[in-house]
């Protein structure tokens, strides 16, 4: 969401500001003539300038660098999420103190709840911090491909290679991180300086079923702020788009069967998700560092931590937001696999972007938030097997081929959306890919 | 006759409340302007953008050019030309979108987290054809007025008077408190040049991105043309390769347009063109769904192996708008936060419709006319 540009007179750039006329005062001439044209001083601030040519030292570092083939080192950006109160702002505090090997930039402030357009944030790392200040130019992002939030931060870290190893982002505790992690994952042709490496999302564990239970507009979607419907909590998406949860505050959970059960709640909404358990979010750094969840994918057995509940459970708890996994034999060669991703993928993904065709689902209402698969495509010559990669995020998605060996011998899928019907998606798979 | 009474609105860009204040700003007074504002706090909360207008300290007559951002380093040869004149009155009786006001477009942004792409009823595509047809008018007057000695503030009028003449809003007038009714984008200027009192020289290649609103329906439509004196030989070759490329790359990509192509690919077949031709594409702006809303989706981008979702789908309304350069694709952009210009100051050129599908095709519905100034030139060895 974009706002609006300040154009706040600021006395020390613009000077006394003149009291304005009626143009009916009888010394009217004189009021007039005891005032200056001040067009083309200071019209926009000194330091703004200077920002802006810092756009020229990145320019001239990154022609020089292009110059001489050596490729941008990009930095991973770990996602936070959680309501307040969740411990997410402790838990960056507590990895800005422990420090680590890594120069790592914690931006502290809320992101995604954008109603200023420049503001500054502060990078912690160790006990270094320091402000820097983001530039997000003018709000529009009317036919742009880069968020201005997003662009600033790029250019943070060009300015100033070598110094930023890693970043750590704290998003407002009402944002959707669905729009936040596109902005992020941006197409190799962007050239972008950093990438997403993760989603996190802090869980309160005495609260968190309270919250995904609790659908009053005034708790959960600061009402009209948000045009979500009705039936879900932003709970929901947050855990939804996670790739690991920090169940935090167990300490306050005494009973061992309620802690089972909340995993098992989430588990149901997020099959792909590891679940961490914490304290006093208190948790090692590692947790929620090099995730690489939108460049490979890890749908292990052991780690879809809840496909043993997906396949004993007879049903949902929580219709409104669930994961269904599908698992399908590899793909026969180029041909099976175009078809797969036009038929299948793009009608699923794609429902409401022009996809035609009589695919029903019961309830209409269905929206996949999260996609994370694996595929393997048999190719012609009989011997080679290729394996890929899908990730999405709602409406977004890419496959690309698996940078870590994948030891798998079939194809196996993981949604994460709204009112999912695992029969009706399970049988639109089966018209495209026949056993 | 008697004339019509206009109505007084506050100059503040981010207030434009109707008002019975009598107060001005002294500084434009003096100048033989008369802002209104509501009230001081109006004055100062507009300031900066409201001092664009002011002329330089000793000069009085506003003929005196000046650059507002002398301290800015900036990538080519083009410099801005304040002050701008003062925000143009759009008559009573024109539907106005919601940004005209206080500059914010509240529901294109409400409709942004719909994520889906609109399709049009056979009504509604009346209208958006029609506004198309009155915005292809306005193109072309102001497209037969590019010549060397115009300066882009007098594009800015004969747009706006040809628009409101046709009924119909500027929609880029205070859309995001854009302060003009026109983008005209100079030489390395990629898109959303502001017109000012910069001059067009013989041998400019200008871009006029021309949108409006009529009947509640946008229009948006540009190209880019070559400032012609009577010197043809100041036209270098590399301008007419640039906006040749680019005018072929949107005809490639139209030509794609059926149901069923998927948005991401017409990336495609564009930089495909652009590189054949020795140019680069604008990755940073693409092409949009246009009609109800000024801008919404699908997004459409011109670079390859973008992930663009969405496929075309009869009804659906959008641009394509191919930015296209001579050297680096990179864009910069200027302190005023709109005008984006090439990071190496060499030349890019844009052109862009506004396209229908159809059950079998494509309609372009910005199309030009035989008498459409402008066209293509001959390549120079």
């Amino acid at each position: 969401m974009s706002a609006l540009k300040n154009f706040q007179y600021n006395e020390d750039e613009d000077g006394e500001l003149p009291s304005l006329v009626t143009g009916t005062e009888t010394n009217l001439n004189e009021l007039l003539n005891s005032v200056k044209n001040d067009g083309g001083s200071k019209l926009v601030s000194d330091s703004k300038i200077e920002r802006v040519n810092r756009q020229n030292d990145i320019a001239t570092i990154s022609a020089t660098r292009d110059a001489n083939n050596i490729p941008l080192k990009k930095i991973p950006v770990t996602i936070i999420t959680g309501y307040l109160g969740s411990g997410k702002s402790t838990l960056l505090e507590k990895i800005a103190l422990k420090g680590s090997d890594k120069k790592i930039a914690v931006i502290m402030n809320e992101f995604g709840d954008s109603s200023e357009i420049e503001k500054a944030m502060t990078i912690k790392n160790g006990s270094e911090s320091y402000q820097e200040w983001l530039d997000l130019g003018n709000g529009c992002l009317c036919c742009s491909m880069k968020n201005v939030g997003v662009k600033a931060i790029e250019d943070m870290v060009e300015r100033s290679p070598g110094k930023i190893d890693y970043i750590l982002l704290e998003t407002s505790g009402i944002a959707d991180p669905a729009p936040i992690a596109k902005m992020f994952w941006q197409d190799e042709g962007l050239n972008s300086s950093v990438y997403i490496d993760g989603i996190v999302t802090v869980l309160d564990a005495e609260h968190i079923l309270k919250c995904l239970d609790d659908v009053s507009p005034e708790t959960h979607w600061h009402g009209e702020n948000d045009m979500k419907d009705d039936h879900l909590t932003i709970a929901h998406f947050q855990i939804a788009l996670a790739d690991k949860i920090i169940l935090n505050k167990i300490d306050k959970i005494t009973d061992k069967s309620k802690l089972e059960n909340i995993k098992e709640r989430i588990g149901e909404i997020n099959a792909a998700a590891t679940i961490v358990e914490s304290e006093y979010s208190d948790i090692p750094i590692s947790e929620v560092l090099d995730l690489h969840s939108y460049d490979s994918v890890d749908l292990d057995e052991q780690n879809v931590i809840n496909s043993k509940i997906l396949k004993s459970r007879p049903t949902i708890h929580d219709p409104r937001m669930s994961s269904i996994v599908l698992k399908f034999r590899p793909l026969k060669g180029e041909e099976e696999f175009q078809k797969f991703s036009k038929e299948f993928l793009q009608t699923i993904l794609w429902k409401k972007f022009g996809v035609t065709n009589n695919f029903k689902h019961d309830n209409d209402d269905w929206e996949i938030q999260r996609t994370k698969g694996l595929i393997l495509i048999n190719r012609e010559d009989g011997k080679t097997t290729d394996v890929k990669v899908i990730q999405g995020v709602r409406d977004t998605f890419d496959i690309m081929k698996s940078e870590a060996p994948i030891e798998s011998d079939c194809c196996k899928l993981v949604l994460i959306g709204k009112y999912l019907n695992f029969e009706d998606i399970n049988g639109l798979l089966k018209t495209v890919i026949h056993d | 006759m008697c004339a019509a009474v206009e109505k007084v609105y506050c100059a503040g860009l981010q207030c434009g409340k109707e008002t019975d204040s009598q107060l001005k700003c002294p500084i434009c007074l003096k100048n033989g302007i008369t802002s209104v504002f509501c009230n001081e706090d109006c004055y100062k909360n507009n300031y900066k953008a409201h001092k664009a207008i002011h002329f330089k300290e000793g000069d009085e007559t506003g003929e005196e050019t000046y650059n507002p951002f002398p301290k800015f380093k900036f990538h080519g040869d083009l410099r801005p030309h304040y002050p701008l004149t003062p925000k143009r009155y759009v008559p009573e009786g024109i539907e106005k979108p919601d940004w005209a006001q206080d500059g914010l477009p509240v529901d294109e942004q409400k409709n942004d987290r719909t994520n889906e792409i609109p399709v049009y009823t056979k009504e509604e595509i009346k209208k958006i054809r029609k506004a198309c047809i009155l915005g292809r008018e306005v193109l072309d007057i102001a497209a037969a007025a590019v010549r060397p000695g115009i300066t882009t503030d007098e594009i800015d009028k004969i747009v706006h008077d040809e628009t409101i003449k046709r009924n119909s809003y500027p929609s880029p007038l205070n859309y995001y408190n854009f302060p003009k009714s026109v983008c005209t984008s100079i030489n390395e200027t990629i898109c959303h040049g502001i017109p000012d009192k910069t001059v067009l020289k013989e041998g400019d290649i200008v871009n006029l991105d021309v949108s409006l609103y009529y009947q509640g329906f946008h229009a948006d439509l540009n190209e880019t043309y070559y400032v012609v004196g009577d010197d043809e030989s100041k036209i270098s070759k590399e301008a007419i390769n640039v906006v040749e490329t680019a005018r072929e790359c949107l005809k490639t990509a139209i030509k794609h347009c059926k149901p069923g192509t998927t948005f991401q690919e017409l990336g495609d077949y564009i930089e495909k063109h652009a590189t054949e031709n020795k140019c680069s594409v604008v990755k940073t702006y693409c092409g949009h769904g246009v009609g109800k809303y000024f801008h919404c989706a699908p997004s459409v981008p011109h670079y390859k192996g973008n992930r663009a979702a969405g496929v075309m789908k009869p009804g659906m309304v959008f641009t394509i708008e191919p930015m296209i350069n001579e050297g680096t694709w990179k864009d910069a952009t200027w302190p005023d936060d709109w005008t984006s210009t090439t990071q190496d100051g060499k030349l890019s050129a844009q052109f862009e419709h506004t396209l229908m599908v159809t059950e079998h095709g494509v309609e372009i519905l910005s199309a030009r006319n035989k008498k459409s100034p402008g066209g293509p030139r001959q390549r120079i060895k």
